[in-house]
């Protein structure tokens, strides 16, 4: 029994962050900001490595109000942002998020999040057989 | 008689030929007053800066004479967008650092004026400009003058309401001004770091 939980334990250890297999999340990143700062940006790529779409309207990131997905554009030099309701991935295709670009909006921090911290992101996909969350743990840092 | 028309038509031809040759020759020389920039436009004559007054992050005047005497990479933006004002920041923080390297005599300065006044005070932008580079001048001030500025810069900004606050949409442009604060050239937010470089040096030195 012992030696079950010992193995048990170990397993979790070596689960990527992102524990479930279909959906691979990789270099995941948060933004530094300042102290009073009332959103930042999460960035990260998306892997669906299954055949199926595969799409998330819920986004969960702890020590933060809420997330949204916003997408940062410059259009005749002018920036622009829109909200997106959802992320949708086709199967076998992976999804960029990265400055200037799509991003996950991070909104009102109980406190901002010092550089070389972890933030614990919650994704949500609806057509996920063995399991609903995508648990990534995103550093925060600056941009390199 | 008919060989002497045929030679005048001839040496016609010719000086014909020689201002035609001069003439299309003659482009390409007037635009080395004008440097062919990746990223952005250089105004074919400088832009004169308007007068104004606005307050750094040290909570000092600043106005259009702080501008003189050095190059300015300048931009205008807000402290709660969260994606692409510190992108920019960033590019500029690293290009500032390699252009006084290569160029210290130019004393390239950075300038980032809010769009924002009502959140970014001088506290706000004190914190804010210590965070990505304390070198950077942050200006924030009265509204009239930073519409006022903006308008002489042909800035456009537009404040979108949200259930939870506030965003803008506005001109992501890096002005580049010159020694008498002049408007010199515009480039594009988007453009790599290795290009923006190339020509920020190209309109330094020209």
């Amino acid at each position: 029994m012992i030696r079950k939980t010992l193995l048990l334990l170990g397993l979790l250890f070596f689960i990527p962050h992102s524990a479930i297999s279909e959906i691979v999340v990789k270099n995941s990143w948060v933004r530094a900001a300042p102290d009073g700062s009332k959103t930042m940006a999460a960035y990260m790529l998306i892997e669906n490595q299954s055949s199926k779409i595969m799409s998330s309207s819920k986004i969960i990131v702890n020590g933060f109000e809420k997330a949204e997905v916003h997408m940062s554009f410059i259009e005749n030099n002018i920036a622009q942002m829109r909200k997106l309701e959802n992320i949708s991935i086709n199967g076998k295709e992976s999804l960029t998020l990265e400055p200037g670009g799509l991003h996950l909006m991070l909104i009102n921090p109980e406190k901002v999040p010092k550089k070389n911290s972890k933030v614990e992101i919650l994704i949500f996909f609806e057509n996920v057989s063995d399991g609903e969350v995508v648990r990534i743990e995103a550093e925060v840092r600056s941009q390199e | 008689m008919i060989e002497t028309k045929n030679k005048l038509f001839l040496i016609f031809a010719i000086i014909v030929l020689v201002f035609m040759t001069l003439i299309i020759q003659k482009g390409p020389v007037l635009n080395e007053k004008q440097p062919i920039l990746q990223s952005g436009k250089a105004l074919k004559k400088p832009l004169e800066i308007i007068d104004f007054q606005l307050i750094d992050q040290k909570n000092q005047l600043f106005t259009k004479n702080d501008l003189k005497d050095h190059f300015t990479l300048l931009f205008f933006g807000y402290t709660n967008c969260p994606d692409v004002c510190p992108s920019t920041i960033y590019k500029l923080s690293q290009m500032k650092k390699k252009i006084n390297k290569d160029l210290p005599e130019k004393n390239l300065e950075i300038v980032f004026i809010t769009l924002d006044p009502e959140r970014d005070t001088t506290n706000r932008l004190h914190e804010y400009m210590n965070f990505f580079d304390s070198t950077m001048i942050g200006l924030t001030g009265d509204i009239s003058e930073i519409v006022k500025l903006s308008a002489n810069l042909s800035v456009f900004f537009q404040r979108i309401n949200k259930e939870d606050g506030y965003d803008f949409n506005h001109t992501a442009s890096i002005f580049i001004i010159n020694q008498e604060a002049q408007l010199g050239a515009s480039l594009s937010p988007i453009s790599s770091l290795e290009m923006l470089e190339e020509d920020i040096k190209i309109l330094l030195t020209k």
